[in-house]
């Protein structure tokens, strides 16, 4: 894979929809997100908490996950953990998982990375920076 | 009186229709914090600067997201004088500002 592919010509060789769960209490958030995805092959299912992300994530197949980390009811962190402990009791492979935080502090990072996060992105979402990430790991988990 | 000097704002032609609405959250955040003030009620506020600082630039308003900032963290240290300072700054931002989509 060459470091110079672009989002657009990634998505040309995926041939099936995505399945992407976006866990996110801010609705502006949502909006822009939704927005900046439109124009792909992406199904986005919305979780306004980390509670109700756990649910769903235990009922669907995601592709990708989109996982704010403040977040009312139950955050980020504890639903993430309580994904990869699922996963791993079904014995299923780690999905990937964007954590979303406000702070690009490093024992933030660290922290989402730590709690089973694949990568994390800082908010602001930048549209360049979100495009490349989903499709860094799409492709990386159908080249497994 | 002097018209006061616009502040050119670039924003995506994706979002075009969701600013309108993004804007008059923004209004609506100033309302809710003035409320809040009279109540001290630091911990909306606080919650509020929060979720500015993490939505404006994504939309393409990087001052958004800096007076966000400065209020979550003037709430944190309970400080009324900084979050009506930085108030008037978002009304006279938000005031000024002409979008130019591209």
């Amino acid at each position: 894979v060459q470091v110079t592919e672009t989002a657009e010509s990634k998505t040309a060789q995926i041939n099936r929809p995505i399945n992407l769960l976006l866990v996110e209490d801010n609705a502006d958030n949502r909006l822009l997100i939704q927005s900046y995805l439109k124009k792909y092959p992406i199904k986005i299912d919305i979780a306004e908490n980390g509670e109700i992300a756990v649910a769903k994530f235990k009922e669907n197949k995601y592709d990708i996950v989109l996982m704010d980390m403040q977040m009312p009811v139950m955050d980020g962190y504890t639903a993430t953990s309580l994904i990869r402990q699922w996963e791993k009791e079904q014995n299923l492979p780690p999905t990937p998982l964007i954590a979303l935080t406000a702070y690009a502090l490093k024992e933030d990072i660290e922290k989402s990375i730590n709690i089973g996060c694949t990568n994390h992105l800082s908010k602001p979402i930048k549209k360049d920076k979100l495009i490349q990430f989903i499709f860094k790991y799409i492709k990386e988990e159908k080249n497994e | 009186m002097s018209e006061e000097e616009k502040i050119i704002v670039r924003i995506d032609a994706e979002l075009k229709e969701l600013i309108p609405q993004y804007l008059s959250n923004r209004d609506q955040d100033i309302k809710k914090i003035e409320d809040a003030l009279i109540r001290s009620d630091f911990g909306l506020i606080q919650s509020l600067g929060h979720s500015m600082k993490g939505s404006g630039g994504g939309y393409g308003f990087d001052m958004i997201t800096e007076i966000g900032a400065e209020i979550e963290q003037a709430a944190k240290s309970l400080d009324k004088n900084s979050i009506i300072t930085n108030i008037n700054r978002l009304k006279n931002y938000l005031r000024r500002i002409e979008i130019h989509y591209e």
